[in-house]
């Protein structure tokens, strides 16, 4: 009797740390009623006399658990992986490990229970070891040809060791799949690691972009400031030898013209320093400042609306700041095409969500509702928010109008500035 | 008779696999006779020391890594003459005690049978393949680690691991060299029982080996993910940097039209009040504080002798700068000045730190000398402008701090005559 309730919560035990392995690699939500019944199911077959593959019967428990959600290829790769390679482990630490350096173990009773604690120890440092995230796995397999991909690798070593499962489980063959899996996984780490250094590579290249980019636009802004003051200038000793050689009604006529306010000076509003002062994230404050006054000095109407205090970025500030850019040069560069100047956003934020809305005048013709940002030119930010799990993108052009509505959900919270 | 031939057989694997890793890891490349010559005094010395060779390895590399490479932190020194042999002598072990005996189902130490032997010297290049792929141990990154890292591992497991290695070989010379007079109940048998608990060693050499394995995929693993996290912050910092700049420019000028139309009010008052000479001089006032809104011709010329964009930007911008404070500012360039041996964005960071230097001294309607100079091999970029009496003259912490990341940048200053000098001296590649 005792051994029979050992047998079963080994089983039971090994079955938990699995489906603890499934949550990690999956990183989603599971059917968890049928992970019950999968782990009832289980245990009453480690009651069984005679041996039974679990490890596939665990896998398909695993997979049909975990396809709540649409994409099925994940769910299959963790699955499987998840059944398979915790098996794999079981057979190394029962064959190898405890036999060479335990054997007086291999009478016990308790022999099941340690088996899955060291396997469940072995698994745990093996992916430390690595350093892997299961989460980017999608990510850098979506990049490879499927012959290349992790997900297909690791499906087909598992499916064929299932099968195999069934008549012969020698720890020959224990170890030559681990060997194949462990190319496969030391694989991905070494291509994750490339993709962190190809990044970092981006990031430097980007930088050196950007720093040219704003050298040029820098100057650019100087020159015309320098323009301007050149102008003032000239017009100066103008006015003065007007005035010295006494042609005051051409220097009054002069002085009226200059005075003249530009047309949309008027509909500036003093108080935007006092409105970006809400505005805690200093980066996109910053920006903030930085587009309203050149939309000014553009000659175009801008009103910039910031109601409440903000403290927290959406999203990786780096992300949120370039996709702001982008999204503000577009509309800028699409309301100087039009005659009727006119630029407006509003950034604000509700119990658990925050807005970016941003209309401005375009040439565009009618374009219904869609969902995402399609223009050309926002390439970038409809890159970067498409990895945004949590964000409603709509953009529209209507009567002339271009629209931009970017929701975020901050129910999980944000980044603090 | 067999013994001479296959000792300098084993000695001659051993080296090759050694040297191979040595050189993979410390990205150490020498001409093929060099070569020959040192597998020649590895023989000799490997030969004369015979048994304690083993002890003897890491010292022979760490001397070759000495000899070879001049700038090298001593940390990395002695990961890259340890860590080949360290793996090499597990490999070994691992084939003699573990995988030879299971697959030909014997119960002693292979070491014994002289063809076994060979053959764990045959195998262990694929045992170190195997496990170095397996657990993504990319040994290539081990120089791009810093120091902080390399000093951490080694007091993490590395340092564990090599004493390990010592006192494992230790233990196997001294029961050989002890079987071999006949003398088994010696002390060390005793108090180690070596020969029984032979798997226990082994079992410990590998696991402190995977916990040193974890440190460096660890460590590798984290300085990339910092430095990329570093990288997007100075991105950030740039963009932020970048829009204020912006936001300063649109206010100067605003304010400079603003100043113009108030001016021009009151001339229009003085004006409308028949008050002319009043009117006059309020313009000539203007004019008088207000022309400094171009470069001028000499200093444009000294301008285009400069070719790369983000440094002619920069003075344009400083010229800019500097007369609008009303600093009176002289630029020297040296015909053909080239290119800049830094990359452009340490070469931008460089200038906005070292100007930021200059500024926080600067005093106000003073002046600034600047020379850059091209020389051979190196471009000296100095600044020289006047400081009050008895200030504290000190080089400037974030400068030197940032400097201190390059070989081939260095900063000086100099005090003299109530002249302040800053000098930075950028060194091509190879000549410092």
């Amino acid at each position: 009797m005792f051994d029979f309730i050992i047998r079963a919560s080994a089983a039971a035990l090994a079955y938990s740390i699995q489906c603890l392995v499934l949550r990690a690699v999956l990183a989603r939500k599971t059917k968890n009623w049928l992970l019950m019944l999968g782990g009832i199911l289980v245990t009453a077959i480690s009651l069984l006399p005679f041996p039974f593959p679990v490890a596939g019967l665990t896998a398909l428990v695993f997979y049909l658990a975990s396809t709540l959600e649409k994409s099925g290829k994940q769910a299959l790769l963790a699955a499987s992986f998840t059944a398979f390679s915790f098996t794999l482990m079981v057979h190394i630490s029962l064959d190898m490990i405890i036999s060479a350096f335990l054997p007086g173990l291999l009478q016990s009773i308790f022999l099941g229970l340690i088996t899955v604690v060291i396997a469940c120890a072995l698994w745990w440092s093996y992916t430390h070891l690595l350093q892997m995230d299961y989460h980017n796995m999608e990510d850098t397999d979506q990049v490879l040809p499927w012959y290349q991909s992790t997900a297909v690798r690791l499906n087909a070593l598992a499916g064929l060791y299932f099968v195999i499962e069934f008549w012969n489980n020698s720890l020959w063959i224990t170890i030559s799949f681990l060997l194949l899996t462990g190319f496969t996984l030391s694989d991905l780490s070494f291509r994750y690691k490339n993709s962190l250094k190809e990044n970092i590579r981006a990031a430097q290249k980007e930088h050196i972009n950007l720093l040219q980019d704003s050298s040029n636009t820098i100057n650019h802004y100087y020159q015309e400031k320098a323009k301007n003051e050149r102008f003032m200038m000239d017009e100066t000793k103008n006015l003065y030898d007007l005035i010295r050689f006494d042609y005051l009604d051409q220097a009054q006529e002069q002085m009226d013209y200059l005075l003249e306010p530009s047309p949309n000076s008027k509909r500036v509003d003093p108080l935007y320093k006092d409105k970006l002062a809400q505005l805690q994230l200093e980066a996109v404050r910053d920006l903030f400042e930085a587009k309203y006054l050149q939309a000014r000095d553009a000659d175009i109407w801008v009103s910039m609306e910031i109601p409440e205090t903000i403290r927290q970025y959406p999203i990786y500030p780096l992300d949120w700041v370039t996709a702001l850019t982008d999204i503000l040069d577009h509309a800028m560069a699409e309301t100087l095409k039009t005659d009727n100047r006119y630029l407006s956003y509003a950034y604000f934020t509700d119990a658990d969500s925050q807005h970016f809305v941003l209309e401005c005048s375009c040439n565009k013709p009618n374009a219904p509702i869609s969902v995402g940002l399609s223009d050309s030119g926002l390439e970038r930010a409809s890159e970067i928010l498409s990895k945004v799990p949590d964000v409603t993108l709509v953009s529209s052009a209507r009567n002339g109008i271009y629209r931009i509505q970017i929701e975020f959900d901050m129910t999980k919270g944000g980044y603090h500035a | 008779m067999l013994n001479y031939i296959i000792n300098p057989l084993l000695q001659s694997i051993s080296f090759i696999v050694l040297w191979y890793l040595y050189s993979r890891m410390g990205k150490v490349t020498i001409p093929l006779r060099y070569l020959g010559l040192i597998y020649l005094s590895y023989l000799c010395s490997a030969s004369y020391f015979g048994l304690v060779k083993i002890v003897i390895d890491p010292l022979f590399f760490l001397i070759l890594d000495l000899a070879l490479v001049k700038e090298r932190s001593l940390f990395q020194r002695l990961l890259f003459a340890f860590y080949p042999t360290i793996l090499f002598d597990v490999a070994t072990r691992f084939l003699s005690l573990m995988v030879l005996p299971f697959i030909f189902n014997l119960d002693v130490d292979v070491t014994s049978i002289s063809s076994l032997h060979l053959l764990t010297y045959l195998l262990a290049p694929l045992v170190i393949y195997l496990f170095l792929k397996i657990f993504a141990l990319d040994l290539f990154h081990f120089t791009n680690l810093d120091d902080y890292w390399m000093k951490r591992n080694w007091a993490r497991g590395t340092a564990i691991l090599a004493f390990y290695y010592v006192f494992f070989t230790v233990i196997h010379g001294l029961n050989n060299v002890l079987v071999n007079t006949n003398d088994p109940r010696n002390l060390f048998e005793i108090v180690f029982q070596a020969e029984n608990n032979r798997f226990l060693f082994l079992g410990l050499y590998l696991a402190i080996l995977l916990w040193d394995f974890y440190n460096w995929n660890y460590a590798s693993h984290h300085q990339m993910t910092q430095q990329l996290d570093d990288e997007r912050g100075k991105l950030l910092t740039s963009i932020t940097n970048y829009n204020r700049a912006l936001t300063q420019i649109f206010i100067d000028k605003q304010q400079s039209t603003d100043l113009f139309k108030n001016q021009i009010t009151r001339v229009k008052q003085a004006l409308d009040s028949n008050h002319n000479q009043e009117a006059l001089k309020q313009l000539e006032h203007y004019r008088q504080t207000h022309d400094n809104a171009s470069i001028a011709p000499h200093m444009q010329e000294q301008l285009e002798r400069i070719s790369n964009p983000v440094m002619a930007s920069f003075v344009a911008n400083r010229i800019l700068d500097l007369q609008h404070n009303g600093i009176s500012y002289s630029l020297n360039v040296s015909p053909h000045f080239g290119k800049s041996p830094i990359s452009d964005l340490d070469l931008y960071q460089l200038l906005q730190i070292s100007h930021r230097a200059i500024k926080e001294n600067l005093l106000p309607e003073s002046e600034l000398y600047t020379n850059y100079l091209q020389m051979d091999a190196s471009q000296v970029l100095i600044a020289e402008y006047p400081v009050k009496e008895g200030t504290a003259i000190q080089k400037d912490k974030e400068l030197a701090d940032f400097v201190k990341g390059f070989i081939n940048v260095e900063y000086r200053i100099s005090h003299r005559d109530g002249y302040f000098s800053q000098m930075i001296i950028l060194h091509e590649q190879g000549h410092y």
